[in-house]
Formats: C-alpha cells, structure tokens, sequence
C-alpha cells in the first residue's frame, strides 16, 4: 500500500472526518502539523547554513557535524516521505498508474461538459498572490509590533503574548473571528479579496515577531551607547543596533509567512469565496471527490504546491544571506 | 583644561554610586583612575558620557558645561570593556561609523579609516567581519572606532581586561603611545595599578577623588 492515502493526504483524510463529525478544531491540527514540518525544515537548513559559514573552530565543528548526521537524516526522511508519497499519488488512478492526473492538471471537467467548478491555475495564482500580501501584511504589523515593544523598551510581556496567541488558537477560529469583525454595516467586508491575505497575516504574525523579538533582546543597551557616543542620535543608534539586527529574524520571518500563507487551510476554508479559492482548498475539494482522476489530479496539484513553498523557502533563505553585511 | 568633573554625584536605583567627585584633565593628557570594581569607575565615565543622569555638579568638556546635553553631541569617544562592536558592520564599516555620523565624505572616510587601522597596527583588516577578530584585534578596533571622530575627550572603560598577561602588558605600552601620538586627552579607568601607570601620565584613586573641590 506504498503512497497510499494513510500517509500522503493524512491531513485532508482527518480535515473531512473532522468535518463529517461536526468538529473544526480538528482542522487547527492539521494547519499546526503542516507549519511545524515547515517550522523544521527552515531550522534545519539555516542551521546547515550556520555550521557552513563557521568555519573557523574546526574540530569543534567536525565533533558537531557528525553527531549531527542521525537527526538531520531523519528530518529529511520525515520532511521527503509526505512528498515523495504525493509524488506517487498523482500517478495513480484506479488500479494502475498513468499521467491522467497531471494531464488533467489546469481542468476541472467531471466529464465532458459537465464541470466541478474549480479552476486549479486560478487557485495557484490565488495562493501566491495570498501569499504575497499576506506576507507583506505579516511583516509590516510583527514588524511594527517589535518595533513599539524595543523603543518603549518596555518589558512587551502582554503585546508578546497577545501577538503570539494565533499559535495557540487554532487557524479556524482566526477565520471565524475575521468573519465574525468583518460582518455588520460599513465594515461587511467579508467577500473582500483581502479577508484570505488577511486571515493569513494574523495566523503567521507570531512566526515574524517571535525570532525578531528574541534578536531584539539580544542587542545590549551599550551597543546604542557605543553608537551614541560616536554621534548618533538616539534614532539613529537604534537604527544601526537594533534595526540591524532586525533584517536577518524579519527576513527568515517573511519566508515562513509566504510557507504558512502557501499551505494555510484552516482559517482559508472559512475565508475564501467560491470563484477566488487558494491551492490547499482546491487540492481538499479534489480529493473529496470520489474518482481516479480527481484524486491524481489533487495529487498532482499538491506537488506542486509543495514545490512552490520550498522554492519559496529556499529563494528566501538565500536572500536573506546577501544584504545583511554592511 | 579640557575636561572637568566638577562635584558631580550620581545614585542609581536609589544608592549613592558617586559622591560629590572632581577631577580635571588638561588637553592630551592621558589620566588613569583605578580602583577596585564596583566603585564606580564606569559610573563617571557614563556620567561623562552623558549615558547616567547626573544628579548634582557638572560637566565641562572644553570649557563648555555639558552637563544638560545629550551623548550624541558631547565629542566624547568610548572604548567599552568588552568592544561593543557592530556586529553587521566589517572592520572599516564600524572604524567609519564615527565619520558618517559627522558627515565626513567617503574619500575622506576611506583614508582616515586606513590612517587609524595602520596606527593601531591592523593593516589590511579593513574587510574583516567583526565575529573573526582575536580579543586583542577587537580592542584595537574598537580603540581605532573611538578615535576616528578626533574626541575631545577619550574615555576609556577597563578596555584591556580580559586579555592574557603578556598581550595585555604589550597593548598597554602601544595604545599608550598611540594616545599620546594623536594627543587625546583620555579619561582611563581600570581596577589594575600597573596597567594605570603603564597607560598613563597620571593616575589617581577614585576614592581620593569624592567629597574634596577642585
């Protein structure tokens, strides 16, 4: 039973019995698995990256890097199977396997004629279009967040809390909280293309803030010192010590926004419109059809999501190394 | 005099760290203050700095009293005890800080970070990140980093503790020179008598300095 359902599509397996069962906290689940895998593989390579770079301790660095080979190895394998099980599940349909399932990869047609209704290239634009405001929106108010909480150098424990709760809360119930704010007189703004973006935002602010937080407390008040007494104004020396290190934890931020906003199901599902619905809804509506070819084709679909998110990853994971020197 | 402490008394957290300490440094002199830690060695030069309030006296740098001014616009240079450099700038990028911040041009810049970075005996390091410096090459960037600017008034904060015996011995003669060669009056502060009277023209106890005028 190789790339059989029990582990590729687990998390839309769960998701619909959740659903048929009438519990969608069930949903908050499976978002939390999905951001923790990512969670991880982010780790893992910009750890990988930290061991390259220090090159200078070598025996040090040699003891770490082989005792480091046992997890790495099993992440990898945990991070691969669910692809590589994907991978398989898109070429097959029926009994046998065939290329039906990415053939039919851009058509929603039941049969000729008669269609489901969902149109996956629209879907794939809807996603990275979500995933580029919302990973705007995510910087721009965890940005603004570390921001107010390193000047008023307050102690920040409730605005830290309150921005963190998100991770607690499950995804579903940030959407139903933004339909719930957005639905009287002049703020019924629930069909507006901006309430995914925006239920993403909310569901990744806690992935910007919590790195840039923690590098913000990590830069002493003789930094801004030393600055000032080479001239800077207090403005001025903030920028260069604790914007400064801003850049890199608000980077990796961003990149875990765009992973977040890529795969994000729970909160999207309440969300989104018919007509404007991103991948990971597709993907569901697919495989919640019974049939070979929807299945595949769902398959296929979720490979490719999969890839757009690593590339995503890893584009950002690059950027992030290159304007941070000076 | 270039620079005058006069009476001047600090409490932190409700405790008298300073009391009523005066003190005087003529222009290029270089003046140690020891005592042992926690005295409040750090506390004058902080006060000095502007960086802690001062309750009562006050502070003249080049006969202008500072006391009411804040530290960006006082000239005073600080070397920290444990360098405090910028961690995303190279070598050149913190040693110019101090330049950018008076808006010197780059030409300008270029040229007088290599003038300090030779004088501090760093040739060459100028594209250096910071994170791949000895403990004995980042005091001497943060020495060249201080000095860049031409402050009225140095002050240094134990900025050689922390180095092996023989290193220490070594940088104290040479930043010692390197002092008196620029002709920067330098307030230096250690818990180490020897190191003050290698570093030094003068140096006095930080308790022969409260509670007595002028």
């Amino acid at each position: 039973m190789l790339g059989d359902l029990s582990s590729s599509t687990i998390e839309v397996e769960v998701w619909r019995r959740a659903i048929r069962l009438g519990d969608l906290g069930g949903a908050a689940v499976l978002s939390v698995v999905q951001v923790v895998v990512l969670a991880v593989v982010l780790v893992w390579t910009s750890a990988r990256q930290r061991s390259q770079r220090s090159r200078a301790a070598v025996p040090l660095v040699r003891l770490r890097r082989r005792s480091a080979v046992a997890p790495v190895v099993a992440v990898s394998v945990l991070a691969a199977a669910p692809l590589v099980a994907l991978i398989l599940g898109s070429f097959r349909t029926g009994d046998g396997f065939s290329l039906d399932g990415w053939r039919a990869f851009g058509s929603d047609e039941i049969r000729p004629g008669l269609r489901l209704g969902l149109d996956p290239l629209a879907a794939l634009s809807a996603s990275l279009m979500s995933a580029v405001v919302a990973t705007v929106l995510a910087v721009a108010l965890g940005g603004l967040a570390v921001t107010v909480i390193s000047v008023t150098g307050r102690s920040g424990s409730v605005l830290d809390a309150g921005v963190a709760l998100p991770l607690g809360v499950s995804a579903v119930t940030v959407g139903l909280g933004l339909l719930i704010t957005f639905d009287s007189g002049v703020f019924d703004w629930r069909a507006s293309w901006w309430m995914v973006p925006l239920g993403h935002a909310v569901v990744a602010v806690p992935f910007v803030v919590r790195p840039a937080l923690a590098a913000v407390r990590a830069v002493s008040g003789d930094l801004r010192s030393a600055a000032a007494t080479l001239g800077a104004s207090p403005v001025r020396a903030w920028w260069v010590t604790v914007g400064a290190a801003l850049r890199r934890p608000l980077a990796t931020g961003a990149g875990l926004a765009a992973a977040v906003s890529l795969g994000e199901f729970g909160a999207t599902s309440l969300l989104s419109r018919s007509g404007s619905e991103t991948l990971p809804v597709v993907i569901e509506r697919m495989l919640a059809r019974t049939g070979g070819p929807f299945r595949a084709q769902g398959h296929a679909l979720a490979v490719v999501l999969a890839m757009v998110t690593i590339l995503v990853v890893v584009l950002v994971d690059r950027w992030r190394d290159d304007p941070v020197r000076r | 005099m270039m620079l005058v402490v006069d009476s001047v008394s600090v409490s932190l957290g409700g405790q008298s760290v300073l009391d009523a300490v005066s003190l005087e440094v003529s222009a290029g002199e270089v003046v140690a203050v020891f005592g042992p830690s926690g005295s409040g060695k750090s506390t004058l030069l902080r006060a000095v700095a502007g960086l802690v309030e001062v309750e009562s006296g006050r502070v003249v740098i080049d006969g202008v009293d500072v006391t009411g001014v804040p530290t960006h616009l006082r000239r005073v240079g600080m070397v920290f005890q444990d360098e405090q450099l910028f961690p995303h700038r190279d070598v050149a990028g913190n040693v110019a800080f101090g330049l950018e911040m008076a808006g010197v041009g780059r030409r300008e810049r270029e040229s007088r970070v290599e003038e300090l970075l030779s004088a501090v005996g760093l040739d060459g390091f100028g594209d250096r990140d910071v994170s791949t410096l000895s403990g004995g090459e980042a005091k001497r960037v943060a020495l060249a980093r201080s000095l860049a600017p031409k402050p009225a008034v140095l002050l240094a904060d134990e900025p050689l503790t922390g180095l092996d015996a023989d290193l220490h011995d070594r940088l104290a003669v040479e930043v010692g020179a390197v002092l008196r060669e620029s002709g920067t009056t330098t307030l230096w502060v250690t818990h180490d008598r020897a190191e003050a009277a290698l570093v030094a023209d003068r140096s006095v106890s930080l308790t022969d300095l409260s509670g007595v005028s002028g």
